[in-house]
């Protein structure tokens, strides 16, 4: 090292103390409470539990014109934080797969996302018992004569479908192709948001889509579609969605499935279905 | 179908993405400021050679200019917080997620302008610090007034154009749940129920930010080699 004159011995006490000044900043540098993150209540203060939930998924969890966090599943959780005294609910907002990701590394202790149940899931989260909400699922296709009579996925063998990464159209979709190998159905992967929906299917990228009346309804209303077909026929399976916990959350599962089935008794549940859905989906 | 873009809805966009400008400076500055701090510092490492720090600022730099800014994010949003509970026992799975996302642009910037540093020091001839020894100065002298301000000059574009990449790079920032100018775009998409307008508006928004940066910088450039002039008429 020619053109640098500073001495070597300068030189190693700033690097000790640029050392030093690194990783003491390391351990200081925190922007919120250190409150406990636990799922065992103790004491008189309430555990503060981390819930993921998405921002950008309307109208399940969405940040509406005022800023404000709101949407079905995140009422749902505001309503069973008023049910939970021992327990505050941090609602922290991230991307759809960064739920799954947060919740299997324990960054987060609950979330919910319109989970549906599959074998894939169990086996990594512990599913809530108490159904957040009806999810049964159809195909929707465009309205087209060559699937007027479609009963199911068996008539659609060799099509293709829009599925989003970690999400249950992949599981679906894979389980059908393991099962069906002669009437293997196409994925197309993508990030999954309404607009992916709406433009595979308008432009034919996909051939059908899969989904629940729910979400029908909001995209043709929200992207003015007038030529998709609902095919109340073709229903995918019974199904429901669920609150997902970190897989050693025992107690706070149980706790959650108490308040949720209050809120459903108490008719909570319907009353923000018909709020954000326009119609009751609850299941009683 | 409804419309796919319309001016009126991208022009609407703007005050509501600008709301998030905020964000995405904080990111910018305190990787910046830090950066060149912690830089220089490995700067200094790698020029001369301490034993054993050499090696770890190499490997280091080698994985932040050699990973994708995702991944480095990922790593810092995941790994901390196992690191800091199996090695401090300390829970910071409540942090703000701003600090993570801050944390894998500063570690990033470290590297890139630790870089940027030492190339620009090397870009000084020889024959600058020996002027400076023949007339009686120090080294620290003459490395303040000779070679500083001409490292500073020599290391400007490339630190320009590191600062332009930087600001593009928190574009990733939304994927971990930050509220930046993307992030805000998303939203406004999700509640419209129309995500082109308000990325184009995003896409205006940085362009306008680049072009000024560039601009900006070009000015203090062009100043540098004024006063570079005087010092050799």
């Amino acid at each position: 090292m020619k053109s640098i004159i500073l001495r070597k011995p300068t030189v190693i006490i700033f690097v000790t103390i640029f050392m030093a000044v690194l990783l003491s900043s390391c351990g200081g540098n925190a922007n919120s409470s250190s409150s406990e993150s636990s799922g065992d209540p103790s004491g008189s203060d309430p555990a503060v539990i981390p819930v993921g939930v998405c921002s950008t998924a309307k109208p399940d969890a969405y940040i509406d014109e005022d800023g404000k966090l709101t949407g079905y599943d995140v009422e749902v959780l505001k309503a069973i934080d008023e049910l939970l005294p021992q327990y505050e609910l941090d609602l922290q907002t991230m991307e759809f797969s960064e739920i799954l990701n947060s919740l299997a590394t324990s960054r987060v202790l609950a979330g919910s996302q319109e989970f549906e149940w599959n074998a894939e899931r169990a086996n990594t989260y512990l599913f809530g018992e108490v159904p957040l909400i009806g999810y049964n699922t159809f195909i929707i296709t465009l309205d087209d004569p060559q699937y007027e009579n479609i009963t199911g996925l068996a008539d659609l063998a060799g099509k293709s479908t829009l599925a989003s990464q970690g999400g249950s159209v992949e599981a679906i979709i894979n389980s059908w192709n393991e099962e069906n190998p002669d009437k293997e159905i196409k994925k197309v992967i993508s990030g999954g948001t309404s607009e992916d929906y709406v433009n595979f299917l308008n432009n034919r990228v996909v051939d059908f889509i899969i989904a629940n009346e729910q979400n029908f309804v909001r995209w043709t209303e929200d992207f003015n579609v007038d030529n998709w077909v609902f095919h109340e026929q073709a229903k995918i399976y019974d199904s429901n969605s669920y609150i997902l916990f970190e897989k050693n959350q025992v107690q706070l599962q149980q706790d959650f499935d108490d308040a949720l089935q209050e809120l459903s008794d108490n008719g909570k549940l319907a009353e923000l279905s018909i709020e954000f859905y326009g119609k009751d989906y609850t299941v009683h | 179908m409804g419309e796919f873009f319309s001016l009126e809805r991208t022009i609407d966009a703007f005050p509501k993405l600008l709301q998030s400008l905020n964000v995405t400076f904080e990111i910018v500055i305190v990787a910046t400021c830090l950066g060149l701090i912690f830089g220089f510092g490995l700067a200094m490492i790698r020029l001369f050679r301490l034993p054993v720090l050499y090696q770890i600022a190499s490997v280091y730099i080698s994985f932040m200019r050699g990973t994708p800014i995702i991944i480095q994010l990922y790593v810092v949003y995941y790994g901390l917080p196992m690191l800091s509970m199996n090695l401090f026992g300390l829970n910071i799975n409540s942090w703000d997620k701003l600090f993570f996302i801050i944390t894998a642009f500063v570690l990033n910037e470290i590297a890139f302008i630790g870089e940027i540093i030492r190339g620009a020091i090397l870009a000084v001839p020889v024959s600058q610090t020996e002027a400076g020894y023949s007339v009686g100065l120090t080294g620290l002298q003459t490395f303040v007034h000779i070679i500083l301000p001409q490292a500073v000059r020599a290391g400007l574009p490339n630190f320009t154009v590191d600062l332009v990449s930087l600001f593009q790079g928190t574009s990733l920032a939304f994927l971990l749940g930050a509220v930046d100018i993307i992030g805000r775009a998303r939203m406004i998409g999700t509640n419209t129920a129309h995500i082109f307008d308000p990325y184009v508006a995003a896409a205006v928004i940085f362009i306008i930010i680049s072009v000024l940066l560039e601009f900006a910088f070009g000015k203090i450039q062009k100043k540098g080699d004024v006063v570079y002039g005087r010092i050799h008429s």
